[in-house]
């Protein structure tokens, strides 16, 4: 025990302030207070306090834990999302993503087929280009760019932790002939997440529909004509008594290939 | 590049610039997420909301009042405070010093080693400096809240936490 904790009826000093506020433990009040006490001290006055709160905020006491590695991506991918969903933000934040959401309520048909036509094009060379005679350094560098890519999406994390979790409600895609997938959402966070497998190679893309309004949309991306890898996104939409969700696997022309519905009563 | 360089450039959308305030700061706002969430799935989850919250507050960041990592441990207390009231969850000291739920991160310390030593130096502490710290650091309760709670004066709970928190430094460091 130190000398100190015998002191703790002495009236707060002005370090105790600023090391509760390099903390974040001050109100939003005290903190506005002791910003305008801060300024009225001198330059090098300043300064020491910075360092001083600085030194705090690096050194708190803090578990000893180390995030994973995928948190990285998973937390550009998140404010890659938040950018899409946030009319005042989206055109802040740019970020490459292999998959693109369209979390519109609506889309227009022509609009749609372009975009079904532009990833037949892409699965069509990405086909000739599998059945090109390829280079181990090149195959490897292919999957690790589709490791990166569901890394970016945060895949492997969140399946796990709803996959986890018995109660989580989910709609299930079990026709082997037509591959698998499952639509699970998770009422604590209120994502969704959507992911499948082996699915007939004319898929080519996915819709969400809540009572019947399409709500999310993504283009599958596609090697050697097989849908090999997981194909997960999540989506800020929610759960909710009465709400009918639809999940549909569409082929180039938007034709309904597989769909599934369940209804929350 | 400058703290307030970073933060203009990651206002201004430029994903490097968000990948480079990660990589300064992912840790200690993934530790922050730990102490009040200790299982993988809600801690990385907070992270990466503290994350977008930074992100949509970049532009106020100033230079001038505080160093980066003060902003940012200001920004994260604040979004685990929210994020626990939002749960009306409080989880406890125990909860806090306990075995984490599920598969956990990848920790440099055994999970018992973090417990023992962080029971060694609530130990340290007396009484009324246990109870604030619990209330306020680990619990996420304003510090008018706690002083109502345990009837004392705010100018007391205040000087009993940063005391206690001086205390609780002063025991082996902290990774960083």
């Amino acid at each position: 025990m130190t000398e100190s904790v015998h002191q703790s009826d002495e009236p707060p000093t002005l370090k105790d302030d600023l090391i509760l506020d390099a903390l974040g433990l001050l109100d939003e009040s005290e903190s506005v207070a002791l910003q305008k006490a801060l300024n009225e001290l001198s330059a090098s006055e300043r300064e020491e306090t910075r360092v001083l709160q600085a030194d705090w905020a690096t050194q708190a006491p803090l578990p000893s834990v180390t995030p994973p590695s995928h948190l990285r991506a998973a937390c550009i991918a998140s404010a890659a999302r938040a950018a899409e969903q946030s009319p005042e933000h989206h055109l802040k934040l740019t970020l490459n993503r292999q998959a693109k959401n369209h979390h519109k309520a609506t889309r227009s048909a022509a609009v749609w087929r372009a975009a079904a036509l532009a990833m037949f094009a892409g699965m069509l060379a990405m086909i000739m280009l599998t059945n090109q005679s390829e280079s181990w350094q090149g195959q490897q560098a292919r999957s690790e760019k589709i490791q990166r890519n569901l890394e970016a999406l945060g895949v492997s994390p969140k399946i796990n932790a709803i996959l986890s979790n018995r109660d989580n409600p989910f709609i299930q895609f079990g026709q082997s002939e037509l591959g698998s997938g499952q639509l699970v959402w998770n009422d604590s966070t209120g994502d969704f997440v959507l992911f499948s497998r082996g699915l007939p190679k004319e898929v080519a893309a996915v819709q969400v529909r809540v009572n019947e309004q399409v709500v999310y949309e993504q283009a599958y991306l596609a090697k050697g004509g097989q849908f090999q890898a997981d194909a997960v996104e999540q989506s800020s939409l929610r759960n909710t008594e009465g709400q009918s969700v639809t999940v549909a696997f569409l082929d180039q022309d938007g034709n309904v290939v597989l769909t599934q519905t369940i209804s929350m009563a | 590049m400058s703290d307030q360089e970073l933060m203009h450039e990651v206002a201004s959308g430029n994903e490097a610039a968000f990948g480079e305030l990660y990589d300064r700061f992912g840790k200690l706002v993934f530790r922050v997420a730990w102490q009040f969430f200790p299982n993988q799935s809600e801690s990385e989850d907070a992270v990466q909301e503290v994350f977008i919250r930074l992100w949509r507050t970049a532009d106020r960041f100033d230079a001038e009042r505080a160093k980066l990592v003060t902003w940012v441990m200001l920004i994260a207390r604040r979004h685990m405070i929210d994020r626990l009231r939002r749960k009306r969850a409080r989880p406890t000291t125990q909860d806090y010093v306990s075995d984490p739920v599920g598969d956990g991160p990848s920790q440099t310390e055994d999970p018992t080693e973090i417990r023992a030593e962080l029971r060694v130096r609530m130990e340290r502490l007396s009484e009324l400096q246990k109870e604030v710290v619990t209330r306020t650091y680990f619990q996420g309760f304003t510090l008018k809240e706690t002083a109502e709670q345990l009837g004392a004066p705010l100018g007391t709970v205040k000087s009993a936490l940063s005391r206690a928190l001086a205390a609780m430094r002063e025991g082996p460091k902290p990774e960083m």
